[in-house]
């Protein structure tokens, strides 16, 4: 054979020798680490796993645990991923009844009933309960009731809140200013100021950037239809699509995104509204509070210095923000729970969750709020006004980001799916509103 | 002059499929030296200042080594397991034509890779097989060979085919067995196109990350999975994903371009006439 | 033995050696077995916990099991997403493979010239097949977004008008079909240019003798020749083809409207999303069983050939 092929052959096995010493290497030293840690550790050093996601809240806590390691002598393996995957990662863990996962992140939210009914979580009310594993400079009571509340499901406590977030809007003051647009007092008024930007600026400006992506939608549109008056479900269990309110919420979400709204809407997220605003091509932007720390990145940003920031404006049944608190949970078949339960105190305390408000993670306890050195913190004026919004969304809230159901991922997916059909202008609102009612209806059977 | 004109023609297409296919990639690569704001800026900035934040970021932020590690790991013994399961099996589907056998490898192929996600997280939690990194990265090895043997296989097989019947024959009137014929005749007439076999199944394996949302752990997880972690809410590191991107390619565009040579003599091999 | 058997093999093939035949054939079975014996070990469970839970009624976590019998199957006679599912699959599957494969060989035959630079340029056109998934999916999101993006840039300066890409149902498909078309075309050429050059000569010089001409050529003596090997590519690109997920799954979760909902993804947020894993089981093994018809269509025309 050539003898090109045969130094590649030669120089692959070379390779392979190689990797296969590292990895036996590797793969020994860690066993008889194992095995060492393995005998020992129920005398001297626990460790556990918290699964968390990429999320800010994660970003700051990471570089503490040291500390808690140091304090407790347990070793935390804290293992991060995506959104998406984290999810897949936990439901696939905990559906195996596995150890492997002690601590993890999770939105009540979204995926709590269907959790809770299949008894993942771990009661956490006798950990509260117990002075000698709860101490009273814990705090308890300290935690606000929407974001505590949100983390109780049928009765049990499941979890302890971590950070809470909203979606809210970011507005361009400058552009504002130059075409005397007064802040929004109604949900008619932010569709006249939408419109506005887009006259006044030519089209060079869009209204408004918003979430269209179909399991992203209802997010964003919760307050548009709690503002009607209107719950997600009625007192028997069934959706409120069938009123009118409904059909109006529909009509003033898809008019600001069809026709003040960036092109191609329906398949923006989070990270595309946060673009479109950074790059000033939005005079707005309705989503998370947590993009605030995208649009004030001098490397992420061309409006800094131009920023507020408000509520979503009343509507007709007066204002009702949508409130969404991340918790962390302990899973049911964890082998070290108290080792998990004192992570989770640890890292809700009040002295850490002030440690994290400080770099800029919304805190569900009442005490970081009013706490001075996190005032003063709060320097620039977009900070104050943000501030302010999360306070007012914290205090008026609605937990329900969507229809509670046990398939509410779904339920979601139907909402979004016929108000992109709204958007796109293939549906009007009252079709979409029927057809909500019916095919979400059968999912919630 | 002809073959002048000839080759102007070719270099037309030469430009036209250059843009088409690496157009997108360069607009990755200058994104990876980018900062955030210049990434999603309209238009497009095509004078900048290049940073180099976003890859010492990489190695700053996250244990990026370690993952670029994993992947060579998980990459280089599945493709090597692969190649030891999937070449003798492809000389003997090529030779006595098990056509179904053939099939029934290509099996484990076409299920949907989520199909495997919690049946495998079930055995590697019964077996104890998970916790620790070597049982780990085997159970990852041994989980990527679905990806990497069946490819493995057919490419051999028809590699297989090629070679002349009649070589072989006169062998073993020679004396030589079917073991021997395999190691001493097929597989030295095919070791260039085992070059491109390897090749195109490390690539695959390197590339593949569901698998490894099941079975990997903290520290055995590969690059592709982390890939995910950088656009999150409040933090979407686009600079950050395309510098990784780019690393992420990078040992696969090597293998390549150095295999390039021997993929085109491994494929011209079959070319020998009996 | 004559020339034209090139392609056949088999223990007929050594006429004079009957005796060795047996013990040949154990040897045969031997060197096959470890690949078969670890596809079963590795697709059994699986394949097993897919059907079970595919005929039961599964809520997360709960160990009581109902028996449903085919139920989950006759959901998805009445479930209008999965058809459209069905629909979209199909539809990316034949277009992405219709034109992979033209592309393919077009490229294929164009890289195996000896031209200068042929090597650099085949080198750099497989990069888009070497990109992970994740990153692919990213940057194109970038690159088709409809204010940003640089493909409506690039429409701006020849004076067309922008795109919703994959924000508009009737372009979604098409924007998921370049992207494929982009990112894995190359892979076919690779394939492709290999088996020109294992191509013998002689018919080619025929064929030139005889006053073919340059289409005629083509037409009745490489594509021929290139059958088997074409086949291979084809083979190995429908197994993905049919399970189409990456790009979608990162890029539009099968929005808007579903109009990029494939089956794979379908059965994916049915499982995973929607905690329906009985539901997602039922999808999955349909799809399976999809991927194993049309591959088997595949392996009958391939064999065919030789």
């Amino acid at each position: 054979m050539n003898s090109a092929t045969r130094r590649v052959i030669s120089v692959t096995s070379a390779i392979t020798v190689m990797m296969l010493l590292i990895v036996l290497i590797s793969g020994c030293s860690q066993a008889t680490q194992g095995s060492a840690g393995g005998t020992q550790s129920k005398k001297l050093s626990e460790t556990i796993t918290v699964l968390a996601e990429k999320h800010p809240w994660t970003t700051a806590i990471q570089p503490y645990i040291p500390e808690f390691e140091k304090q407790t002598g347990i070793k935390v393996n804290l293992n991060i991923l995506s959104e998406q995957q984290q999810r897949a990662k936990s439901l696939m863990t905990l559906q195996a009844k596995s150890p492997d996962i002690d601590v993890f992140m999770s939105l009540k939210s979204l995926e709590g009933l269907a959790y809770e009914k299949a008894g993942f979580y771990e009661s956490l009310d006798k950990y509260i309960k117990d002075p000698t594993l709860t101490p009273a400079d814990y705090k308890i009571n300290d935690f606000m009731k929407g974001p505590y509340d949100g983390e109780r499901i049928e009765g049990k406590l499941v979890g302890i809140p971590i950070i809470v977030e909203g979606p809210v809007i970011f507005y361009r003051k400058d552009l504002f200013a130059e075409y005397n647009i007064p802040i929004p007092k109604t949900l008619n008024d932010l569709v006249a100021a939408a419109k506005t930007v887009e006259q006044k600026s030519n089209g060079h400006v869009y209204g408004i950037a918003l979430r269209g992506l179909p399991p992203a939608v209802c997010y964003d549109f919760g307050p548009f239809f709690h503002n009607m008056g209107l719950e997600w479900l009625d007192k028997n269990g069934s959706l409120n699509f069938d009123k009118p309110g409904a059909v109006t919420a529909i009509n003033t979400y898809c008019t600001l995104a069809a026709k003040y709204g960036p092109p191609g809407a329906v398949n923006n997220n989070f990270y595309q509204d946060s673009s479109l605003f950074a790059q000033g091509k939005v005079a707005m932007e309705l989503d998370s509070s947590n993009e605030l720390a995208s649009i004030i990145d001098p490397s992420n940003s061309k409006v800094i210095g131009k920023i507020g920031v408000f509520a979503i404006p009343a509507g007709p049944g007066g204002n009702h923000p949508t409130v969404l608190q991340w918790g962390i949970s302990m899973s049911a078949y964890s082998q070290h729970k108290d080792a998990a339960w004192k992570f989770i105190r640890w890292a809700t305390s009040p002295e850490m969750q002030l440690k994290l408000a400080l770099k800029g993670i919304a805190s569900p306890r009442a005490s970081t709020w009013d706490n001075a050195k996190f005032k003063a913190s709060l320097k620039s004026t977009v900070k104050k006004e943000w501030a302010k919004t999360l306070e007012f969304i914290l205090k008026n809230g609605n937990p329900e980001v969507g229809p509670p159901a046990v398939k509410e991922a779904e339920v979601r997916q139907v909402i979004g799916n016929n108000i992109d059909q709204v958007i796109l202008g293939s549906e009007t609102p009252q079709a979409a509103a029927n057809k909500i009612q019916q095919q979400a209806m059968e999912v919630i059977k | 002059m002809q073959s002048k004109r000839h080759y102007i023609g070719a270099y037309v297409q030469y430009a036209i499929l250059a843009f088409a296919f690496l157009g997108p990639v360069l607009w990755m690569v200058s994104s990876s030296f980018k900062n955030n704001v210049d990434i999603t800026a309209y238009p497009p900035v095509f004078l900048f200042k290049p940073t180099l934040k976003n890859y010492l970021n990489l190695f700053r932020v996250y244990p990026f080594a370690k993952y670029i590690l994993n992947s060579f790991i998980i990459a280089g013994f599945s493709t090597i397991l692969g190649l030891l399961m999937g070449v003798p099996a492809a000389y003997a589907i090529a030779r006595f034509r098990l056509n179904s056998l053939a099939f029934l490898t290509l099996l484990a192929r076409m299920a949907p890779g989520v199909l495997f996600l919690i049946p495998w997280y079930i055995i590697s939690t019964g077996l104890h097989l998970s916790g620790n990194d070597f049982t780990d990265y085997s159970s990852l090895i041994l989980a990527h060979c679905v990806v990497t043997m069946p490819l493995i296989v057919w490419l051999m097989i028809s590699y297989f085919e090629s070679v002349p019947i009649d070589i072989e024959e006169s062998a073993v009137i020679d004396g030589c067995s079917r073991l021997g014929l395999f190691f001493r005749i097929s597989l030295p007439l095919s070791l260039p196109g085992l070059a491109v076999s390897m090749v195109l199944s490390f690539i695959f394996s390197w590339n593949y990350f569901l698998f490894a949302l099941a079975l990997a752990n903290n520290s055995t997880m590969p690059l592709t999975v982390i890939a995910f972690n950088f656009i999150g809410e409040g933090s979407a590191d686009w600079g950050g994903l395309m510098a990784a991107s780019t690393i992420i390619s990078l040992p696969a565009l090597i293998l390549t371009i150095f295999a390039q040579k021997l993929l085109i003599k491994g494929l011209t091999t079959g070319a020998v006439k009996g | 033995m004559s020339a034209p058997s090139i392609k056949g093999g088999g223990v007929a093939s050594y006429p004079r050696l009957r005796k060795v035949k047996r013990d040949d054939r154990i040897t045969g079975f031997l060197m096959v077995s470890p690949a078969v014996v670890f596809t079963l070990a590795m697709i059994i469970f699986p394949i097993g916990y897919a059907v079970f839970l595919s005929v039961t009624k599964w809520a997360p976590g709960s160990s009581a099991i109902h028996f449903v019998g085919l139920n989950n199957f006759g959901r998805m006679l009445s479930d209008h997403v999965f058809w459209s599912s069905f629909r979209v699959t199909m539809i990316l599957f034949v277009a992405c493979l219709l034109i992979e494969t033209i592309i393919g060989i077009y490229l294929g035959i164009f890289l195996s010239k000896d031209i200068p630079g042929q090597k650099v340029l085949q080198a750099v056109i497989l990069i888009p097949s070497i990109i992970a998934s994740v990153a692919i999916g990213m940057m194109w999101i970038q690159i088709l977004d409809p204010t940003l993006g640089f493909a409506n840039y690039l429409l701006s300066v020849v004076g067309l008008k922008p795109l919703a890409w994959l924000a508009n149902p009737d372009t979604v498909l098409q924007s998921l079909i370049i992207i494929d078309v982009w990112q894995w075309s190359p892979f076919m050429a690779l394939i492709i240019t290999g088996g020109m050059r294992t191509l013998p000569s002689e018919p080619f010089e025929a064929a030139v003798i005889d006053g073919a001409s340059k289409w005629q050529i083509f037409r009745f003596v490489t594509l021929p020749l290139l059958r088997p090997v074409v086949m291979v590519a084809v083979l190995l690109r429908s197994v993905d083809l049919v399970r189409f997920f990456d790009t979608v799954y990162i890029m539009t979760q099968g929005g808007p409207n579903n109009a990029s909902m494939t089956l794979n993804v379908y059965s994916y947020l049915q499982g995973f999303n929607y905690m329906d894993m009985s539901y997602g089981s039922a999808i999955m093994l349909f799809l399976l069983l999809l991927v194993m018809l049309i591959s088997l269509v595949i392996t009958k025309l391939r064999g065919r050939t030789s």
